[in-house]
């Protein structure tokens, strides 16, 4: 089929509306993704399609078993820094929780896992077959996770089912609250019953200092779009050496015609995973992201002096945990949510006044709670924040104490 | 000739190499020495991402952005004087 010419011209100069260099951009999901120097200098060497395969050994044919670019010392690298024994890149930390899943159970068993998981989590347990048990969090305001129900979630699955879950799994900090979880808590009883305990860090790893040993983690699954400063799709499986067998179980098939088989191939893997522009804006980010996570305590000092300043605003309050322990943030914003009442673009308005201002990333429509995210931002950035947000609240009359 | 020069440009053995002046085994440099000029200007695009939505640059800022354009400047005319000569 032919495509019109002129239907092309649309994908043609694509621009990004919001470009990094001209807004602040507070979009929770986006905040660690942003690219170093290094990433954006590599995309210019290795965008091109199958571009880090030029030296792909022909006799194990496998993406970590290339040299040059050095990808088969950057999974060495990665899984040390994370404190694990083995790292695969995958598609993303979605696809890294379906593949544990799936190696580590079978169709019907059982997943536990915390209320406040990513919907993902949910699906990747769908797709693999399997039946998940949700440990309750505390509700409003603080919608902490009762990490020692663990233990009862699990011993509630040996009764219906007659056997331990597959797996146990903690979301590190949920995309909801930013809530910090203590994984000890949940490695410790996980340890108790046998169970693999997968730690999902697709908001912390790459950020904030993660240490899978020190955490007690059997594997640990994260983001690089999310929090390494890589472009999508790219996300992380790591894990301790007792499951290599498992999760990099090799292929077996063999053609009935041809006898072909794939010995080499890492069925869990489909052979190989993301190669080309993704993963070397990984790889390109890495030293960056060794080096950031230090300056994790600075990040705290940045979101805590803005959540204690926009409380300052008339009906503003943190959600979740205080005090923070991570840069993703909820906000519940009841004097906004009145102004929408009566605004002619409802609750349009705050985004508007926001996009006026050059700050983007909160989600348009929202007033009366709305999340963002301040990691990476500098101080000046967030000095600018406050003052937008107060600029507004008192252009409509809204008390800043 | 020139199909056998511009075969050896794209082997990846002989990158680096220069077979004939003038020939198209010349282009290697240009190509690194554009991306070079690119990067000065990536380093650019990093410290407006630093420093938006206004732009106010502190003195190292300055000196940053102003190194990288002299630094691309070079880059760009002695890429121009290569292709003229």
């Amino acid at each position: 089929m032919k495509i019109p010419k002129e239907r092309l011209e649309k994908y043609k100069g694509l621009k990004r509306d919001f470009a990094e260099e001209d807004y602040i951009n507070l979009q929770p999901i986006q905040r660690g993704g942003i690219l170093t120097e290094e990433a954006m200098r590599a995309i210019l060497e290795f965008g091109d399609g199958y571009s880090t395969c030029d030296w792909c050994p022909p006799k194990t044919a496998r993406l970590d078993m290339i040299t040059n670019p050095p990808i088969q010392d950057f999974y060495k690298d990665l899984a040390e820094f994370l404190g694990m024994d083995v790292a695969r890149v995958v598609t993303r930390c979605r696809e890294a929780k379906f593949i544990a899943f799936r190696m580590l159970g079978r169709p019907g068993d059982y997943i536990v896992l915390d209320s406040t998981a990513h919907y993902s989590s949910y699906i990747a347990a769908e797709l693999a077959d399997m039946k998940i048990k949700e440990v309750p969090n505390s509700g409003p305001p603080e919608f902490r996770v009762d990490l020692n129900e663990y233990a009862t979630k699990i011993e509630e699955v040996k009764k219906e089912s007659g056997k331990l879950p597959a797996a146990v799994l903690l979301t590190h900090v949920d995309y909801l609250y930013g809530n910090l979880n203590d994984a000890k808590i949940v490695s410790k009883i996980s340890k108790e019953y046998g169970v693999p305990f997968i730690l999902n860090c697709a908001y912390t790893a790459g950020i904030m200092p993660v240490d899978g040993r020190e955490l007690g983690a059997d594997i640990i699954t994260s983001s690089g779009h999310k929090s390494w400063a890589a472009s999508a799709p790219t996300g992380i499986l790591a894990f301790n050496k007792s499951l290599e067998e498992k999760l990099t179980v090799r292929s077996k098939i063999e053609g009935d015609l041809t006898k072909r088989r794939f010995g080499a191939k890492e069925l869990a893997m489909l052979g190989c995973t993301v190669m080309g522009a993704p993963l070397i804006t990984l790889m390109a980010s890495f030293p960056e992201v060794v080096s950031r996570v230090e300056r994790w305590g600075e990040e705290l000092e940045k979101v805590r002096y803005l959540v204690s300043e926009l409380e300052r605003i008339e009906g503003v309050k943190q959600l979740g945990i205080r005090p923070k322990m991570h840069t993703l943030t909820h906000m519940e914003t009841e004097g906004f949510y009145k102004v929408s009442q009566t605004h002619k673009r409802k609750g349009y308005f705050l985004y508007d006044e926001l996009r006026e201002r050059k700050i983007v990333g909160i989600q348009p429509g929202l007033t009366k709670h709305f999340k963002f995210n301040t990691y990476g931002l500098t101080w000046d950035q967030i000095r600018y924040v406050r003052d937008a947000f107060f600029d507004i609240a008192k252009k409509y009359g809204l008390n800043v104490c | 000739m020139a199909e056998r020069f511009r075969r050896r440009a794209a082997d990846p053995l002989h990158w680096g190499s220069n077979p004939h002046p003038g020939s198209i085994g010349d282009y290697m440099g240009m190509s690194s020495e554009l991306k070079e000029t690119i990067g000065e200007l990536i380093k650019i695009l990093n410290v407006l991402r630093k420093t938006s939505p206004n732009h106010q640059m502190g003195d190292g800022q300055k000196e940053e952005v102003i190194r990288a354009l002299d630094s691309a400047r070079r880059r760009l005319e002695k890429l121009r004087e290569g292709i003229t000569t």
